[in-house]
């Protein structure tokens, strides 16, 4: 019976670490939305005609953006 | 005494200043750009959001609307038409277009966000499209067959390939041209901004807007066919930008935006803002076939994109208006 116990527990445990631990696939669209919206970001940037200098700040946002994106700060 | 040679007696008959040799000492022209008045029509005139590209045939003047995801049809003279395509993802529709380019009645978009070129007639009946690999940025139609297509490096894998060269059918043929890359995909992109204009015979140009002078010219394999240097007299204008590093680097930049008609390459000159940055400017610079300086252009006000046919330049300006211009001998 203990046995029994523990071996359930057991695959409990390592079912639970595999559900709450993203899946590959769902990660990297994750990413793929991130660098989808960088690239947007930087579209927008690149054609604003804004200066020199205003773009170069704006595309800076557009890189700090993704690092927040990518590492899971900011919501999707 | 050896009298003067035909050649110099027929190039001084002729107006020799657009002339390329005997008379490149001849010294530039000055002209000025006034603003023909635009038609207009009471119902509706199509406010412009972010235009960033303009083509126009014998009749019509095209011009993408990046923000509201559609193509502005005008007259030459300015009066509004129609509006072609919308924000989506189906055929005749568009997310994010950032270049255009127009051959044999047929309207080549790059499809920026949704990652393809789409072919639309000027009515704006769907006539074809092909997915890419990448955000296009610029597009230029050299035949039905042979489509250049320009990306944005993203810096994240090293250096890049800035041309791509596909058939009607979207089948990749070539790529062509390394992008700058230097870890700060801020600083690289700045330097990896390419104008690319159609020329005669199934060929491009190739014009940097920073740190370099050279025009080249391509063929429709990607293969560089010539490089032409522009005088110095042409000069850079130069701007610190803030870098990765926390350091400033130096920016040189050549133009703003430029056109090429009747083999003179028309470069739109940046200019310093009032708060002491670099924008868009208010004069145009004619470039003749060796890279001499043919004449100077005085605008009205500061222009963003420019498209030449003769003596007429359309424009957008910065409050993305559409500006129709006629050059007048000063």
């Amino acid at each position: 019976m203990k046995r029994a116990i523990a071996l359930t527990l057991a695959v409990l445990c390592f079912l639970s670490a595999f559900l709450w631990l993203p899946q590959p696939s769902s990660a990297r669209t994750r990413a793929d939305i991130c660098y989808d919206d960088w690239e947007t970001c930087r579209s927008r940037a690149f054609e604003s005609d804004e200066g020199i200098v205003k773009t170069t700040l704006w595309l800076t946002v557009c890189d700090l953006a993704l690092g927040k994106c990518v590492l899971g700060f900011t919501k999707l | 005494m050896k009298k003067p040679g035909l050649p110099i007696v027929l190039a001084i008959g002729l107006g020799c200043h657009n002339q390329v040799g005997i008379c490149r000492q001849a010294p530039p022209l000055h002209y000025a750009a006034r603003e023909v008045k635009r038609e207009t029509r009471a119902d509706s005139r199509p406010y412009l959001s972010r235009p960033v590209a303009l083509v126009y045939d014998e009749s019509r003047l095209f011009v993408l609307d990046m923000e509201e995801d559609d193509i502005k049809v005008f007259s030459r003279s300015g009066a509004f038409e129609y509006i072609i395509g919308r924000k989506g993802q189906g055929p005749g529709e568009f997310h994010l277009p950032s270049g255009l380019d127009i051959l044999g009645g047929r309207l080549y978009v790059a499809d920026s966000a949704n990652r393809r070129v789409q072919v639309v007639d000027t009515k704006g009946g769907y006539l074809s499209g092909f997915r890419v690999p990448f955000s296009p940025h610029r597009i230029l139609a050299l035949g039905p067959e042979r489509i250049v297509i320009m990306g944005l490096p993203s810096g994240r894998d090293g250096q890049e390939r800035v041309l791509h060269g596909f058939d009607g059918s979207g089948q990749s043929l070539w790529e062509a041209v390394d992008s700058f890359y230097s870890r700060d995909s801020v600083y690289d992109l700045m330097r990896n901004r390419w104008f690319m204009l159609k020329a005669s015979g199934g060929e491009f140009f190739l014009v940097r807007g920073a740190d370099d002078r050279v025009v080249r010219r391509l063929d429709g394999d990607g293969a560089l066919l010539g490089e032409t240097e522009v005088t110095e007299k042409y000069q850079f204008q130069e701007i610190d930008i803030p870098a990765r590093d926390g350091k400033k680097r130096t920016l040189r930049a050549f133009c703003w935006n430029c056109a090429l008609d009747r083999g003179r390459l028309f470069l739109l000159g940046p200019e310093r803002t009032e708060d002491g940055d670099l924008g868009p400017g208010r004069r145009i610079a004619v470039i003749g076939p060796a890279g001499e300086i043919l004449a100077s252009i005085d605008l009205p006000e500061r222009l963003t994109r420019i498209a030449v046919d003769g003596d007429t330049i359309f424009g957008i300006d910065v409050d993305s208006g559409l500006r129709i211009l006629k050059l007048e001998h000063k």
